[in-house]
């Protein structure tokens, strides 16, 4: 039922509304079609599982973030909130002796500090939230690669390890559950809920949010929070399904979902995105990733072509939401 | 006389000097491996290509702009040479090609933000990551530990002497003293504040401003492929780690040094200062063998801490004005 | 209709045209500018100053007429050509360089080179203090311009233009922001200038500074030429009946005022201050009472009115709402107490552009439409359309987006957006800016109804005629601050442009 009234797309300028919505969608289609066609191991439940096993994990970092595009702000600290996260709560496990069941929802709580944190001193200071979330990262990313010493490269428990591989019925992923059941849930919050709609209206056009009674600071703030948080239990996940963490963990992951949530409509001038999209989006990019495996291309381009992707994907959405300011 | 000798201490520039002469006291008295030739050597080859770096990132950020890919593009020099090197092409024509990753990218950058109107920050933050991308993917396999260099007549550059001093030290004196002249004596260098100070006002009394935003990042690109030659030399072999977030390292430099986030301040003797300043502090850190953790937790707050110290001034000054 | 005097002109202004959508800005227009003359333009808002300045400057382009600069023609399609050919322009957004010294903002070019192509620092600074001196200034060359009062940074750029040996100097309003000694001494430096041969044109809405400082005035009303007069024993009574007086005087009726209505104090502005900005606002309005805000271009007025709902603070006074006086506001807490504003520049606040009617009129109301936090678009839809009926708003549908409307029917709709919470009071900013004389007058109606279900109105507006059909009480603004109280009968357009423009004042407030 996405009918008009709902997201945003595109500014008057761009007549060809429609088709640019559905857009990632064709281009997934697109290249799960060629991969299925040119390589026989591509198109077994197999691989398209794994796709969607990994993607089940690494998505909570993109939620909060495309919802933070909506309003117009990003966040670069993902990447280090998301090692910080996986560390930190093997930390607690090795060291502490925590149970996991008390060490997650610690560390969560600290990955909501920190969105705090970044959402507080953009919102009341005004600094950009570039910037301020580019410290931040530095900051998190110093004290991961620090927490990280204290493990010694130990693997970890295995009550932190089955986290993530919690069957169903022996066979299908919880987590592949849960990746069906949130992006269908917050889908429709976007679409229905005012406070999910609020967010469209602070990234369209600010001014008007505050002037019609939005509290724009304190939804800001909270968002930054749901971001940090996304990305700690991405983290989480991901350390659990490894079974280790090493010290570059997650880095680059901003860029791949920056990336993926642009592909998927957001743009970083505010006012667009969809949840669903972003996953979309995030899919072509394992598809992709899962390509060059089939076709034995050395994994570490992955980093490049990220980069080529997101330079592309920028130019295109500067041109398409834009208005002439210069630098 | 009187006035200008006071009005010379009220900069930040001074301030940061004595900060500086503190630090260098502290240092002196409180330590036996400060003064000492080995780690002066270490600190001569740590500092002058961060500085050389640095020169190129005040140059953008007195224009108004930022370049976060000098660390990647520092890294990518070195590796790309390395690799020319081990082909056996003349040293000279190894040398250029390591250049031209930088300029490459420069202008790559430059044509983004001044005529794609692309965020300077994204931008940049782009081709880093793609920059970085092709460093592990040229340095992969076996090669993951880095290429040696054998010729002499390349590593001379890096490890070669002049009066005691290392020459890439004397080599970034000359690019820091040709550099603040310009800006301070030449029109062409002049034009810099103007574009900082407000662009579009800089546009309608002539200045070229698209032109001279392609050739600064141009030129911050090359200085940053030089320096990451120099660093490559000196070690006599390319690494992936070389440059790794040097960026925010030479922006916080610049930051002390007297450059404003919002552009049209700064000058090229504050960078220096600020990647000495920053140099000692590392240096200190190494000294009382302080991990790494604390050092990038102390990068990282001193980092938001500038950052927040120019948003609020910004907010002050613009307050003040109505 | 031109001025007599055919030659040795600077600038001609042959039949000028442009309009936007419905909106006629200017017909017609033909002047000339003499060579080494104060030109003034004087004019209501709306009258086409700011749009015959903004085509000479160069931003816009007119639709039909042409340019005459130095006999010939000139075709200018960006600020940067205008400049080039020797026009420029002070504006109140100064292009000041706040980073750099005195000295620097008054040479930007490259005038001061040596011969290996250094800057001569030594000259530049001696020959800016010349000028400052010969223009009797006290400023040190070398001080950093952000250090410098708004008078003072208006003198820099003026002098720059001087410097780049600019032709034809546009002064907007220039004097918006001057205290008396500051104003005296421009007017000491514009004399000067005349001297040196350089033309001046002269915007402004001060008529006795106008009739001061220039040789000739230009009088524009409702986009079309009126007249140019010498300035030789003129009165200022004889300015403003050219000013004022319209043709659409015919549509509107003076309002009679219905006592009985209005009933107690409801807001009250008491010595409402902001540095640099507005200063000793004191105003009430009362309930069900429709008051009226004018002030001419720089008066204050558009200050005031982001004050007034939060969008600026203040420093010192405080704002009473039902007896509860605040030292701050911002706009939720007005939206809680049924208050709404409507923007006068849609376009930076006030409507979503691209979001769909329906999306826009939701935003105020969102709570009222849904259950448990879940909006139901159909009631939402009902509601739009509800408005589009009753305002007339022609547009396809609910789910179209504003960006494809004309003005005068996104006008329509931010109103629908307002008026549909069922507030307590509304405050208007240019109720119909850029709308067409149909839609006007159903405006007019419907901001007329209000008191009657207990909505009390603040309206600001450029234009008189519109005030005096729609409000109870006029308060006018001069100079950031108010320089009288108009009430019921002595509301006129010849009072409130007295006070507006005049050298009068009538403080019984």
């Amino acid at each position: 039922m996405k009918s008009e009234t709902t997201n945003v797309t595109n500014p008057g300028k761009n007549r060809r509304i429609d088709l640019s919505r559905y857009s990632i969608f064709i281009i997934v289609f697109v290249v799960l079609l060629f991969l299925s066609l040119s390589r026989l191991n591509f198109f077994t439940y197999q691989n398209i599982y794994s796709i969607f096993y990994g993607l089940s994990i690494e998505f909570y970092a993109v939620l909060g973030l495309t919802l933070l595009l909506i309003m117009g702000e990003v966040d670069l600290s993902v990447s280090s909130v998301f090692a910080f996260a996986g560390i930190f709560t093997g930390v607690m496990v090795l060291k502490a002796e925590l149970p996991i069941w008390i060490a997650i929802p610690i560390s969560l709580v600290l990955c909501g500090i920190i969105g705090f944190i970044n959402g507080f001193f953009i919102v009341k200071f005004k600094i950009n939230s570039l910037m301020m979330t580019i410290g931040t990262m530095i900051l998190f990313r110093g004290i991961a690669d620090g927490l990280i010493r204290l493990l010694e490269g130990v693997t970890y428990p295995s009550q932190y390890r089955m986290i993530s591989k919690i069957k169903i019925a022996g066979e299908f992923n919880i987590t592949i559950i849960f990746l069906i059941a949130i992006i269908i849930i917050l889908e429709i919050l976007l679409i229905y809920n005012i406070s999910f709609r609020k967010l469209y209206y602070i990234g369209q056009n600010i001014m008007s949010a505050r002037l019609y009674g939005i509290n724009t600071d304190k939804i800001k703030i909270i968002i930054f929070i749901l971001s940090a948080i996304g990305a700690g239990i991405a983290g989480i996940l991901t350390a659990s399904r490894s079974g280790h963490s090493v010290s570059n963990t997650g880095v680059g992951l901003e860029f791949k979902m920056i990336t993926a949530a642009i592909l998927g409509g957001a743009s970083l001038y505010g006012g667009k995105g969809s949840i669903l999209r972003s996953a979309a989006g995030l899919l072509f990019l394992a598809t992709l990733f899962n390509g060059f495996v089939m076709y034995n291309v050395d994994p570490v381009f992955t980093g490049v072509v990220t980069g080529a992707v997101l330079i592309a994907v920028i130019i295109i959405d500067t041109r398409i939401s834009r208005e002439k300011i210069e630098y | 006389m009187k006035k200008a000798i006071s009005s010379l201490f009220k900069t930040k520039e001074s301030i940061v000097v004595v900060i500086i002469i503190i630090f260098a006291l502290i240092l002196t008295f409180g330590s036996k491996t400060f003064i000492n030739k080995t780690n002066f050597e270490s600190l001569q080859t740590s500092i002058a290509p961060s500085a050389i770096i640095a020169v190129g990132m005040m140059i953008l950020l007195i224009s108004g702009v930022f370049d976060l890919s000098v660390g990647s593009v520092m890294g990518l020099s070195g590796v790309v040479v390395s690799i020319l090197l081990s082909t056996n092409i003349p040293v000279p024509i190894a040398f250029l090609g390591g250049l031209a990753v930088g300029i490459a990218f420069g202008f790559f950058n430059g044509l983004l933000v001044a005529f794609v109107r692309v965020n300077p920050l994204i931008a940049t933050i782009g081709t880093l990551y793609i920059g970085r991308g092709l460093v592990d993917a040229l340095l992969r396999g076996e090669k993951s530990h880095g290429i040696q260099i054998t010729q002499k007549s390349f590593i001379i550059f890096g490890t070669g002497k002049t009066l005691g001093v290392y020459n890439m030290f004397w080599i970034m004196f000359i690019i820091v003293i040709i550099a603040q002249f310009v800006i301070m004596k030449t029109y062409f260098g002049r034009q810099l504040y103007y574009i900082g100070g407000n662009y579009e006002s800089a546009r309608l009394v002539g200045i070229k401003v698209r032109k001279l935003r392609l050739l600064t990042y141009t030129l911050s690109g090359f200085l940053a492929s030089l320096a990451g030659l120099l660093a490559t030399a000196r070690f006599e072999i390319s690494s992936k780690f070389l440059g790794l977030n040097l960026e925010l390292q030479i922006i916080i430099a610049c930051l002390i040094g007297g450059a404003s986030i919002t552009g049209g301040q700064g000058s090229i003797v504050g960078a220096l200062f600020g990647v000495i300043f920053m140099s000692l502090i590392v240096n200190l850190f190494n000294i009382l063998e302080v991990s790494s953790f604390w050092q990038n937790v102390v990068v990282g707050c001193i980092l938001i801490f500038v950052i927040f110290l120019d948003a609020y001034l910004n907010m002050r000054r613009r307050r003040a004005l109505g | 209709m031109s001025d007599n005097n055919n030659n040795n002109y600077l600038l001609k202004i042959v039949n000028i045209s442009k309009s936007f959508g419905v909106v006629q800005a200017l017909k017609e227009v033909s002047f000339g500018v003499g060579k080494g003359e104060i030109h003034a333009i004087l004019g209501e808002n709306g009258a086409g100053k700011s749009t015959l300045v903004k085509i000479i400057k160069g931003e816009i382009m007119q639709d039909s007429g042409s340019l005459i600069f130095e006999d010939r023609e000139i075709r200018i399609s960006d600020p940067l050509y205008a400049i080039s050919i020797g026009i420029s322009m002070v504006h109140q957004e100064l292009t000041i360089f706040n980073n750099l010294t005195v000295a620097e903002n008054i040479y930007p070019n490259n005038v001061f080179i040596t011969k290996i192509g250094l800057i001569n620092k030594k000259e530049m600074i001696k020959k800016a203090k010349e000028n400052l001196a010969l223009f009797g200034l006290d400023i040190n060359p070398v001080e950093k311009v952000a250090y410098l009062t708004l008078a003072e940074k208006q003198i820099i750029e003026i002098l720059r233009s001087i410097a780049l040996k600019r032709k034809l100097i546009i002064l907007d309003e220039p004097t918006s922001g001057l205290n008396d000694v500051e104003v005296k001494s421009l007017m000491k430096i514009l004399k000067r200038l005349k001297n040196e041969g350089i033309t001046i044109l002269y915007i402004s809405h001060r008529i006795p500074e106008v009739i001061e400082i220039s040789d000739r005035i230009t009088v524009l009303k409702d986009g079309r030429y009126v007249g140019t007069l010498k300035n030789e024993n003129i009165k200022e009574s004889t300015i403003i009946n050219l000013m004022v007086g319209h043709e659409m005087d015919l549509l509107y009726t003076k309002k009679t005022t219905d006592e009985a209505l209005i009933k107690e104090e409801y807001i009250v502005l008491k010595d409402i201050s902001k540095k640099n900005s507005i200063h000793d606002i004191n105003l009430t309005l009362h309930k069900n009472e429709i008051l009226g805000i004018f002030g001419l271009e720089g008066s204050g007025t558009d200050k005031l009115s982001r004050i007034m709902f939060g969008l600026d603070y203040f420093d010192k006074g405080s704002i009473g709402i039902n007896k509860k006086d605040y030292r701050s506001i911002y706009p939720e807490k007005l939206i809680e107490n049924k208050i709404v504003y409507m923007n006068k520049n849609r376009k930076e606040a006030g409507i979503f552009l691209d979001m769909t009617a329906s999306d826009n009129m939701a935003v105020p109301v969102l709570r009222k439409f849904s259950k448990m936090n879940f909006l139901s678009y159909d009631r939402v839809q009902k509601y739009t359309e509800s408005f589009i009926k009753k305002f007339g708003i022609i547009i396809p549908g609910s789910r179209t987006k504003p960006r494809n409307l004309s003005g005068g029917n996104q006008q329509k709709l931010m109103f629908s957006i307002c008026l549909g919470t069922e507030p307590e009071c509304v405050i208007v900013n240019e109720p119909t800016r850029g709308v067409d004389v149909g839609a006007k007058a159903e405006i007019h109606k419907f901001i007329l109804e209000l008191p009657k279900r207990n909505t009390s109105v603040i309206v600001f507006s450029p234009e008189i005629p519109e005030l005096l059909s729609l409000c109870d009480r006029v308060m006018v603004m001069k100079n950031n601050t108010i320089s009288g109280e108009l009430k019921g009968e002595s509301i006129t357009e010849e009072s409130v442009m007295s006070l507006a423009a005049g050298s009068q004042n009538n403080n019984n407030i």
